[in-house]
């Protein structure tokens, strides 16, 4: 067996060391304990709570999901009971976990995020802070932090400066430049990137001539956002010399393969679990029996395999041809 | 006891216009330990490695024979995922998430059942009355559909039950709501146990509210909601309820009827 152990925040003394590169996304697999009765949860890398508010959150009215071509569009609306009610009640269960949770934090202003992540540097049982940036500021009149590069650095700074914990900062994929916002988070002291976040849709009931839900858009997620994904984390990738966690739309082990040749560290599985709870733990067994049968001790040996350029965490290159047409494809913006 | 697993198909029977019952072989302890009102969350790709439809669908459990260990699932058609299950045959398998959500729940006291269907929600009430009947209960099932082929053939029903029968057009039995079926039970009844649609629900709790007589008997409702996991972590089946949202596929889908807001 191949050790699939990985440090997700090499930069961070406390590290955030996983036994292995497949954990499961915010949102989607609830507090860990919900999917604790039917499957061995332990054997996740990592668990990713539901988003967290300071104060509770009721959520939005019904209908919050509407199914797509292979997707799906939600509005829960951060429905959460706050942070101090999840601490109290999940951080004793998490503690006596072996797999790690990274508790998900959302807020409407930088305060709310610098206060979360003061109460998480207490708390035990926590592993890391991951940073949900795809919220909008209601200081600035609702425009979100995680599209404008000075306030996604500013919330990362505000976090940082509050937790020597892991901080993973979650970027929203509804921005004009994604590797501008990654380097600035990074630059204001994250240890890792997650991306992505769901992407912004809409559908209609012709029926009745309204939006399906009630508050008119979603974000979709799913198999059919999985391209868009991969190649916003092949940008990121190449741009930052933190680990990049890749997520949208992974439901087997070849969409895990396609993340780490494009350069990711670790991968989420979110909403795949919705359709098979075992998805995540069916990537771990496939990865391992594929690097197996690749004859590869090491996960490292794939990572932004197929990225042109110097990777960080590149061991292998591809030949000089291979690598002056994959320059010319990845340029072609259309 | 909740788990993942593969059902084969023993049979494909048609059930009324536009529905089939699917007759699945389930795990034993799934068998023997749902209770009527659980549902199973079923995937309707064409393959474990197909992600569209990507939801699993949730349906109750028309009966279940613990010492077959089959069970009976009725589907009605009324989209993609309910169609594709139209079209299953026998030999084939399908995906189950089951059991989940809670069930309805009968008090020893409570001998005197008056059950309210509408459409495919007379499955978990089948279900509640083969849990029951053993019991010594007494029940009355009142069953509304919008037309008389609409109705499932009665053979599905134990026979100890008393059936009324109500279209909305009034090709068979009372012609109109199953609703106005209830007054002359409710003195009889001590206990309210229903399935169908929001509309009927709204009439249910009227007629209930207008009764007067010397006890209002509880109503235990089965509600259908959109799903998404089934498993309490996506938050995308949520119902308001006197404590806040509550989720259908896990606080519910039973729910007691004064509990709701709505
Ligand atoms: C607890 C519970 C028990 C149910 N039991 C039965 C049953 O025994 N027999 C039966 O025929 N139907 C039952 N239903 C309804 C059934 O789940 C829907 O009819 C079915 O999901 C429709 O899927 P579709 O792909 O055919 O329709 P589409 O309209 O194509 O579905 C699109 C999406 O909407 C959802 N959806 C559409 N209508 C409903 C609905 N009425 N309720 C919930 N989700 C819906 C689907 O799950 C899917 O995500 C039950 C629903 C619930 C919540
Ligand atoms: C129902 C639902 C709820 C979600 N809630 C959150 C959340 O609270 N915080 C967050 O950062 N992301 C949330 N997400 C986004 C997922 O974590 C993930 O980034 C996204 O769905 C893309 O991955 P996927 O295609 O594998 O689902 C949610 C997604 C879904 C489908
Ligand atoms: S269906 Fe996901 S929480 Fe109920």
């Amino acid at each position: 067996m191949v050790n699939l152990a990985t440090d997700l925040a090499p930069r961070n003394p406390r590290e955030l060391v996983v036994a292995n590169p497949i954990l499961v996304a915010s949102g989607t697999f609830g507090y860990g304990i919900e999917y604790a009765r039917i499957m061995g949860i332990q054997r996740l890398g990592g668990i990713v709570s539901k988003g967290t508010t300071l104060r509770p959150r009721k959520g939005n009215p019904m209908p919050r999901i509407a199914e797509t071509h292979a997707g799906m569009l939600n509005s829960i609306g951060l429905q959460n009971p706050g942070i101090h009610e999840t601490i109290r009640k999940y951080a004793p269960i998490w503690e006596r976990w072996q797999t790690k949770v990274l508790v998900n934090i959302s807020g409407e202003h930088v305060n709310d995020y610098a206060e979360m992540a003061r109460l998480l540097d207490e708390a035990p049982g926590i592993a890391g802070i991951e940073v949900n940036i795809s919220c909008p500021n209601v200081d600035v009149g609702g425009m979100q932090f995680g599209v404008d590069c000075v306030m996604a650095g500013e919330v990362t700074a505000a976090v940082r400066a509050n937790t020597t914990l892991p901080v993973l900062v979650k970027l929203s994929p509804n921005v004009t430049d994604i590797v501008a916002i990654a380097e600035s988070v990074v630059g204001a002291g994250a240890d890792a990137i997650t991306l992505i976040n769901t992407l912004k849709g809409m559908r209609i009931d012709t029926k009745r001539r309204r939006p399906i839900l009630t508050t008119g858009g979603g974000g979709l997620s799913g198999p059919a956002v999985k391209p868009i994904a991969l190649w916003m984390t092949a940008q990121v990738a190449q741009s930052v010399a933190v680990p990049v966690i890749g997520i949208g739309g992974i439901a087997t082990t070849e969409d895990a393969l396609e993340f780490f040749m494009a350069g990711a560290t670790a991968v989420q599985v979110g909403t795949a679990s919705f359709v098979n709870p075992h998805a995540a733990l069916d990537v771990l067994d496939g990865l391992a029996a594929w690097l197996d049968a690749e004859g590869l001790d090491s996960l490292n040996e794939i990572i932004g395999v197929a990225l042109p350029g110097p990777m960080p965490l590149r061991t292998t290159a591809p030949n000089a041809a291979d690598e002056a047409d994959l320059v010319a494809m990845l340029r072609t913006d259309d | 006891m909740t788990q993942i697993f593969t059902a084969p198909i023993i049979e494909n029977e048609p059930a009324g216009s536009g529905s089939v019952v699917l007759r699945v072989r389930l795990p034993h302890n799934v068998a023997t330990q749902t209770r009527a009102g659980q549902f199973v969350h079923i995937r309707t790709a064409e393959s474990a490695d197909q992600w569209d439809p990507l939801l699993r669908r949730p349906m109750s459990l028309l009966r279940v024979d613990p010492a077959t260990d089959e069970g009976l699932i009725l589907v009605q058609n009324v989209g993609r995922g309910s169609a594709w299950l139209l079209g299953r045959k026998p030999g084939e398998t399908l995906d189950l998430l089951a059991p989940l959500g809670s069930a309805f729940t009968v008090a020893g006291n409570q001998r005197h059942l008056l059950m309210v269907a509408g459409g495919v929600g007379i499955a978990p009430l089948v279900m509640l009355a083969d849990e029951e009947l053993p019991k010594g209960a007494e029940i009355v099932l009142l069953i509304g559909t919008q037309t008389a082929e609409k109705h499932l053939p009665l053979h599905y029903l134990p026979e100890q039950i008393e059936v009324i029968r109500a279209t909305d057009d009034g090709t068979l039995g009372h012609h109109g709501f199953v609703t106005d079926l209830m007054p002359e039970y409710l003195d009889w009844a001590d206990g309210i146990f229903a399935c169908g649609p929001n509309p009927m629900f709204r009439s249910l709790r009227a007629k209930v509210q207008q009764h007067r007589g010397v006890r209002t008997p509880p109503v235990q409702i089965c509600i259908e909601q959109q799903m998404g996991c089934g498993m309490g972590v996506c938050l995308g089946c949520v119902v308001e309820t006197k404590h806040g949202y509550e989720r259908t596929c896990t606080e519910g889908p039973v729910f007691a009827m004064e509990a709701l807001t709505w």
